[in-house]
């Protein structure tokens, strides 16, 4: 697992990808920071915060869209497919590399409040509880942007299926509420539980229910899993 | 020991394998050989675990290899036609990469990666990305990267593709070196380097064995009645007397290799060899040379594959 991940994490700094994802998200973050604390004169990071969670359903697909669409392209994967290190070490491995590559990203943020909090009060409590979703949102959709890149050999078509699946799961809770129907009674409600960023604003709010974790832990378990699954029925199955 | 028992692999409604069953043993260089589109990949594929069979069994030293998982995996070193190379990582990267996956444990592996390397002989290029690499050293990285854990059965898919004679000749030497003491398996379309380096053959044709076994094995199945003999001799009329003889099915006139001396090829139905000095005497001719020829891997090949056609 380990060799998987340090693999991709060199992977991700001897080309562009992972530069160019950490500029990406600490140059909007700075744009959202000027625009909603300094020139608001704000303190409150609630707003900066909201908008990073919109720009990581954007950007993560950068991170995700290689990880096997790539390897399975330039059938590299034989290399984990012929090895004793089974196959959900080797998604563990990419899983935890791209995590890496966001963790790094978010703690860039950590600038912008350093230099608020020399002319404010920051609730720090809270602010620990928008990492901690920022870190739980991010695993899920790189879950999702995993399983999207072992669905396909090409990396474009893997970035725009992890996109629109994140939007999807955006979309479920802002459709909730304009989806009641007497015939599915239960939608808006379904549609709430499984929207990404209902558990995400929970926990962000700084009231951090084990449901929310769990929601996270077994959504990302799910697609981790899936992708494994995946993989090794494509072994029964190539040509 | 290898064994394949009914092996088939089946896409959809096309088979590209159809009941194969084989062994490779250990101190054994197997040359698996077939057209375009045989199965050879195919059945390399299965064998490495990259591809799974469609139905048949793998045995690994008697057991099969799906109850061995990881440990079987440990013992196949693979050498696809292309290497399986990612073009951002160094020669160092890679094979520590390899080395990570195959489990190999962190303190041993510099020693290992620098053994391998050397025997591969790229030892010079170590911290060369793949990409900048060259077919030929790509070729030797991915021998090198095969042999990462000196795996019990190693799986060479035309390992000497793009190499310079030179390392043509170190690569085979290498390959009977390995034999030795590993099951080797090896596919390739120059008959002359399996003929040089296996000691036995499986024959693939649209996905079924055709022929297995030692050289002279399939030699004998595929020309059972036949000897075939070079002459170098003269005398007049003597090549029609010769192919008027009962035990003769062919006779050919070659070129001159010594001026004044006739060159002929004859097969015959059995071996005449021993007898065939008396014969000529008594035929007066004069015998200069006289030599039985071992049939070759490349008229094996092609008789078996027009047979089969």
């Amino acid at each position: 697992m380990f060799s998987v991940m340090r693999r991709e994490w060199r992977a991700y700094f001897v080309t562009p990808v992972g530069y160019v994802f950490i500029a990406i998200f600490w140059l909007l973050g700075a744009a959202f920071f000027f625009l909603y604390n300094i020139l608001a004169a704000s303190a409150d990071v609630g707003s900066l915060f909201g908008n990073l969670s919109y720009l990581f359903m954007l950007i993560v697909p950068l991170l995700t869209m290689r990880l096997f669409s790539e390897e399975k392209k330039q059938k590299t994967d034989l290399v984990f497919y012929c090895s004793p290190t089974s196959l959900g070490a080797v998604v563990m491995g990419k899983f935890l590399a791209a995590l890496g590559v966001l963790l790094v990203a978010l703690l860039g943020t950590g600038v912008y409040l350093a230099l608020l909090a020399q002319r404010a009060t920051l609730a720090w409590g809270a602010v620990a509880a928008n990492y901690l979703g920022f870190l739980l949102l991010g695993s899920a959709y790189i879950a999702v942007g995993i399983w999207m890149s072992a669905l396909t050999e090409s990396q474009v078509t893997a970035a725009v299926l992890t996109l629109a699946a994140n939007m999807l799961l955006q979309l479920a809770e802002m459709s909730s509420a304009s989806l009641v129907t007497p015939f599915l009674p239960f939608l808006p409600t379904l549609l709430q539980c499984i929207a990404l960023n209902q558990h995400f604003a929970q926990i962000a709010s700084g009231v951090i229910y084990p449901t929310d974790l769990g929601y996270f832990l077994v959504f990302v378990t799910v697609f981790l899993s899936a992708t494994a699954w995946l993989l090794a029925h494509r072994k029964g199955k190539r040509r | 020991m290898l064994t394949l028992e009914h092996i088939v692999k089946k896409y959809h409604h096309y088979t590209a394998l159809e009941d194969l069953s084989c062994t490779v043993e250990h101190g054994q260089v197997v040359g698996l050989l077939g057209s375009n589109g045989a199965g050879k990949s195919t059945t390399m594929n299965i064998i490495a675990g990259y591809f799974s069979p469609t139905s048949g069994r793998l045995l690994w030293n008697g057991r099969d290899v799906r109850a061995l998982g990881a440990a079987y995996a440990s013992e196949v070193g693979y050498l696809p036609e292309v290497p399986p190379l990612h073009p951002e990582l160094t020669v160092r990267e890679s094979m520590e990469y390899t080395c990570g996956v195959r489990r190999i444990r962190r303190g041993k592996r510099e020693g290992h990666i620098r053994q391998l390397c050397e025997l591969a002989g790229v030892a010079d290029c170590l911290n060369v990305t793949n990409r900048s690499l060259s077919k030929g050293y790509k070729q030797r990285v991915g021998l090198a990267q095969a042999l990462i854990g000196n795996p019990g059965l190693i799986i060479l898919d035309e390992p000497t593709a793009g190499l310079d004679p030179e390392q043509i000749i170190s690569i085979r030497e290498l390959i009977r070196e390995l034999g030795k003491d590993h099951a080797v398996l090896l596919s390739s379309h120059i008959l002359s380097e399996v003929e040089d380096v296996c000691s036995s053959l499986i024959i693939l044709r649209k996905g079924k064995m055709v022929a297995a076994g030692s050289m002279s094995q399939i030699a004998a199945s595929a020309r059972p009645e036949g000897c075939r003999i070079r002459l170098r001799l003269r005398g007049e009329g003597i090549a029609q007397r010769l192919a008027a003889l009962e035990d003769v099915t062919e006779l050919h006139s070659l070129p001159p290799r010594e001026e004044g001396w006739d060159e002929l090829q004859l097969t015959a139905r059995r071996d005449i060899a021993s007898e065939l000095p008396g014969r000529l005497a008594a035929m007066g001719a004069e015998l200069r040379m006289l030599y039985p020829q071992d049939v070759e891997l490349e008229e094996i090949f092609m008789h078996l594959m027009r047979e089969e056609g």
